[in-house]
């Protein structure tokens, strides 16, 4: 069984042209790449492909070959046109055999016949890792205004009534959708989540 | 949303939403929203059992998700902590204001006595708001331990291949057999100090995670598999590297038909911010064919 290659490889030119054709401003065109391929991401991710960036690429690099040999995209959305191109990628992955991936560490030990010598002390890491987070997300937490704090633990509560309702109630004693409160719950945790990350690369300090 | 996240929809219905979320960015921030939602519905057993094991097949699969899931077990964690310890305090601040006693022109000692009775009162009504929260804190905390320990088991579940296989309704899954292996830079080929690995007859992808030199990161790696003659046999580009709990790596994955007995070697480059290709590390192993 062989990998597939990708049989052309996207030039700066073409990458350009690419951008080109999402908008006139560079800068536009830049947020419009970003967003697609964030799109592109999660689509992968979501049909459940383990490696999605390799599709994503894969995608990619057939629009902008398209553009490069001057095909004329007649599409409303550009958006559109790349989820187009995505299902025929993943068509292709779904034909694929031997495409599934498994992460190492769920692998049970008999399909890992080389031991790592420091299987131990992996362990042991692991678990100051552990204790490092919860310092590193209180720490994060209460780098958060008091606002968002209080947000995020009330939306988190085991409220004694349905967490649908609760959710409800809250959304509507601050005047906004549902869907608004869960999208700005989603980004206070992406934020602190990002704080946590940071620190946890951080080197301890000594004390 | 929730039914497409958990491939409970149509191949129409998901093809419908797909353009929707594609075309509008509003839809997709919420999709992205009720993805994360749904974890924390996993780790406090708010899902249906078969919704469940959808989820952990599907969203607990990859290093990067069982970190979020780690994340999100820690949040709940804390965020419980907090709000019981808003709790105390607003509670006994609440009864303290809720007592609402009027006092009269009265005798100094009566007023003291007073005092000093509504605070016992109070102090011990805190005493056994404290307690109660307590035990409801230690309840919950159980209830957390148990939803990690469920973690753990779906985790073992899907990896061990129980349950329907993730994907698209109608789409047939298939389980490859992988053998894994870790290697650290810096072993020589051809020594007896190599890692070495049997691949079974029959084992389709050899999945290799490469320790990376500390201080020495890239954004994008590029992997080459050269045989004992030197010869390049097998390149991945665009490889992005991961934290593991004993420093940063990266993940290859090797058709097992390309390596047959002898030794090879990995080399790692890594890209640079001026689109250069500089060494990042070597890595020997010897392959063993049963």
């Amino acid at each position: 069984m062989e990998l597939k290659r990708r049989d052309w490889v996207l030039t700066q030119e073409s990458f350009d042209r690419l951008l080109a054709y999402l908008d006139a401003d560079r800068d536009r065109a830049g947020e419009m790449y970003e967003k697609i391929r964030l799109k592109l991401t999660k689509f992968f991710r979501w049909h459940g492909c383990a490696l999605p960036d390799e599709y994503v690429d894969r995608t990619i690099n057939r629009v902008a070959r398209r553009i490069h040999e001057g095909a004329s995209l007649h599409v409303s959305n550009p958006y559109l046109y790349f989820h187009g191109v995505a299902l025929n990628v993943l068509r292709e992955y779904w034909r694929t055999p031997g495409r599934e991936h498994r992460p190492l560490e769920s692998l049970p030990p008999a399909q890992a016949p080389a031991e790592h010598p420091g299987t131990r002390a992996m362990e042991a890491a692991q678990q100051a890792t552990t204790e490092q987070r919860l310092v590193c997300l209180k720490r994060c937490l209460g780098s958060q205004a008091a606002e968002n704090r209080r947000l995020l633990t009330e939306y988190l509560r085991d409220a004694p009534i349905r967490t649908i309702e609760h959710r409800k109630r809250m959304a509507d004693a601050l005047e906004i959708p549902l869907s608004a409160l869960r999208v700005r719950v989603f980004r206070i945790r992406s934020v602190v989540r990002d704080c946590v990350r940071r620190c946890e690369m951080k080197p301890e300090r000594p004390h | 949303m929730t039914d497409y996240l958990l491939g409970k929809l149509s191949p129409e219905d998901q093809i419908r939403l797909e353009e929707q979320f594609f075309a509008d960015d509003e839809c997709f921030d919420q999709l992205v929203a009720v993805e994360d939602d749904l974890m924390y519905d996993y780790l406090r057993g708010r899902l249906p059992p078969a919704d469940r094991q959808r989820f952990a097949q599907r969203f607990l699969g990859s290093p990067e998700d069982r970190a979020n899931a780690d994340f999100a077990q820690a949040l709940l964690t804390v965020s419980h902590d907090e709000h019981q310890t808003g709790d105390i305090q607003t509670s006994v601040v609440s009864a303290f204001r809720r007592t609402g006693l009027r006092l009269g022109p009265a005798t100094t000692l009566v007023r003291w006595s007073l005092a000093a009775a509504a605070v016992l009162v109070i102090a011990g009504g805190a005493w056994l708001a404290t307690e109660t929260i307590k035990l409801r804190h230690e309840r919950q905390q159980f209830e957390l331990a148990r939803a990690a320990h469920d973690l753990a088991l779906d985790r073992e579940r899907s990896a061990q291949g129980r349950g329907t296989n993730q994907g698209t309704a109608g789409q047939p899954g298939q389980m490859p057999t992988i053998v894994a292996l870790t290697l650290a830079p810096g072993l020589a080929r051809g020594t007896d100090e190599g890692a070495r690995v049997s691949i079974p007859a029959g084992a389709d992808l050899l999945q290799i995670e490469l320790g990376l030199k500390p201080n020495r990161e890239y954004g994008q790696y590029r992997a080459a598999l050269q045989n004992a003659d030197g010869r390049d046999i097998w390149t991945q580009d665009r490889i992005v590297a991961r934290r593991t709990p004993t420093g940063q790596a990266v993940n290859v994955t090797v058709p097992a038909n390309l390596v047959t007995p002898g030794d090879y070697l990995l080399i790692l480059k890594g890209l640079t911010a001026r689109g250069d290709l500089e060494e990042a590390g070597d890595y020997a192993f010897r392959v063993l064919k049963r």
